[in-house]
């Protein structure tokens, strides 16, 4: 007898006898095991939130819902194409007003502002709206609630400029309002008025009436030179202030009592600063009311074209005088919110599809604190607490 | 005359030299807003500032000499383009890919030719109603761009909104005058 031969008489008992083991073996478990059952989660986890708008061109898209202290997503509300995201003054209530084209790239376009609840994260009532909204990139002042949360305006370009109004509660467009000539919404500390930035340098306010089918209109002195030194369209709301910056680096105070605008304060944040540094970026700057301080996104070597860089350093800066209080490194930020507490926290959004988590010291200097990864042009984001 | 003035005196121009109408939800640019005539419901009848068949025609003669690269994003033309190459997606530098459609309103930018050192205004046109053409180059430059309170200047939006087919393919750069 060969040794192969004696090795495999061996084993014949063991091959003989896995079949057996292994077909006793789930009778022999059975009791124990309970099998699980696949439900969906009814509501997202509890705790502060940070809203990334994921916009899509080339079909649906998303609001992001991340958990702030984590970077955890909590769940995405879905969108349609070229969307806009609105958060609702709580956190609780998000709108989206988005595109359906019938054949995606072709055929009749839906346009909709549709409504969410943020805590289960379920697509509430929705208003279909004239075919008119922009399809532009995500930008905070091109859907705007009003304070008394009655209305919802939505801006439209065909290019023609004008804003929809839109009461949710009834479900129904109240007017359009044209706004030749004009470009972005900035709704009112108080009440239902909102104003809207002019390609002459003033800004135009309208006062809504109760049922949101009339506005009565105000303009503006100018209070920007559009054409030496134009100012980018997000700006920062602080109390009854709207701040906003100019490309080459000006910060501009305006008092926004829901009649005219008007000019409080101008101050050159770049005076005597070497290397030719300029506000660049998308949602390029945020405040923090508290601590009564803007975080702006900052590149160096400025040059006519690059107000869309994205950020080299972040620079936090006194509202009231205008003094710049730090100076952090933060590479690659295009867009940037901060909370309103005490205690701020910085969230930036960068072209790569990184969401990015800093915190603040007391000398106002940024620390990274975390990443997560996003999905699509993730170029807005919100926060509420 | 700033160079905001000589774009919007170019597309009066232009609009002048074809105007057409089209449907209810297509309205005149900003530029008229500018000028004062305020745009109220369908009181004033909407028209096109740009013909498209002019760019193309004009574009080609002024491009006959060459200038650089043409698929490059650094070439001089895209000096305020972003998007993708219509060039690069079956187009050419001034027309758009089989089965598209030509945006019916567009951005404009200045860009220095630096084989004469001429400053030419620059169509950019979009092209519509097919799947974004993400094969090309993708380019994103600024020069003289403007946010959407100078709408004619400005470049982050879909410049296919006016078109029955509002999906974005890819951009052109027609040469449609000499900025002096």
């Amino acid at each position: 007898m060969t040794e192969t031969t004696q090795a495999r008489r061996r084993l014949r008992p063991l091959v003989l006898a896995l079949p057996l083991a292994l077909s006793l073996a789930p009778a022999l478990h059975a009791e124990d095991f309970v099998p699980e059952v696949v439900t969906a989660k009814e509501t997202i986890d509890p705790g502060a939130n940070v809203f990334v708008s994921q916009q899509q061109w080339i079909g649906a898209g998303s609001i992001a819902v991340f958990d702030q202290a984590t970077l955890a997503l909590k769940a995405l509300l879905p969108t349609g194409s070229m969307h806009q995201m609105l958060i609702s003054a709580d956190g609780k209530s998000a709108f989206a007003q988005s595109s359906f084209p019938k054949r995606i790239t072709y055929g009749p376009n839906e346009m909709v502002l549709t409504s969410y609840d943020v805590t289960t994260a379920k697509v509430g009532p929705e208003v279909v709206l004239p075919p008119k909204a922009a399809m532009a990139l995500g930008y905070t002042p091109l859907l705007r609630q009003t304070a008394d949360k009655k209305f919802v305006l939505v801006q439209n370009a065909t290019p023609a400029s004008s804003i929809t109004v839109v009461d949710p509660a009834a479900g129904a467009v109240t007017q359009e309002i044209p706004t030749p000539g004009c470009w972005a919404i900035f709704a009112a500390p108080a009440g239902a008025s909102f104003s809207t930035i002019c390609g002459d340098g003033t800004f135009a306010s309208y006062a809504l009436s109760a049922d949101g089918a009339t506005a009565e209109k105000t303009v503006s002195k100018p209070v920007f030179d559009p054409e030496k030194d134009p100012i980018f369209i997000e700006g920062a709301q602080v109390g009854d202030m709207l701040y906003f910056v100019t490309y080459s680096g000006k910060l501009i105070g305006l008092k926004d009592s829901g009649a005219a605008i008007e000019k409080v304060s101008e101050t050159d944040l770049v005076a005597g600063v070497e290397g030719g540094w300029a506000p660049g970026g998308y949602e390029l700057l945020g405040a923090n009311p508290a601590k009564g301080v803007l975080f702006l996104s900052m590149h160096p070597g400025a040059t006519d074209g690059s107000h869309k860089a994205a950020s080299k350093e972040v620079w936090a800066i006194e509202l009231a005088s205008g003094k710049v209080l730090a100076r952090s490194e933060a590479e690659g930020l295009t867009s940037l919110v901060v909370t309103p507490g005490e205690t701020p926290l910085v969230f930036g959004t960068s072209e790569e599809g990184k969401l990015f988590k800093f915190t603040v010291g007391d000398d106002f200097k940024l620390t990274k604190a975390g990443e997560a990864g996003l999905a699509g042009f993730a170029m807005q984001l919100s926060v509420v607490e | 005359m700033s160079i905001f003035d000589k774009i919007t005196d170019w597309m009066d121009r232009m609009t002048e030299a074809s105007v057409r109408g089209v449907a209810s939800t297509t309205g005149r640019r900003s530029f008229l807003a500018r000028a004062g005539l305020g745009l109220v419901g369908a009181a004033v009848m909407p028209v096109l500032p740009f013909d498209r068949t002019f760019g193309g025609a004009g574009g080609m003669a002024l491009a006959a000499a060459p200038d650089g690269d043409e698929f490059s994003c650094d070439y001089w033309r895209y000096c305020a383009l972003d998007g993708n190459l219509c060039n690069s997606c079956g187009g050419t530098l001034t027309q758009c890919p089989p089965g598209s459609e030509v945006s019916k309103v567009s951005w404009v930018g200045t860009c220095r030719n630096p084989a004469d050192g001429k400053d030419y205004l620059v169509s950019y046109n979009d092209c519509c109603g097919r799947a974004e053409c993400d094969n090309a180059p993708f380019c994103n430059a600024n020069q003289g761009e403007r946010p959407g309170y100078r709408m004619g200047l400005h470049n982050d939006i879909n410049w296919c909104m006016a078109n029955a087919s509002q999906g974005y393919h890819c951009t052109v750069a027609v040469l449609v005058g000499i900025a002096e």
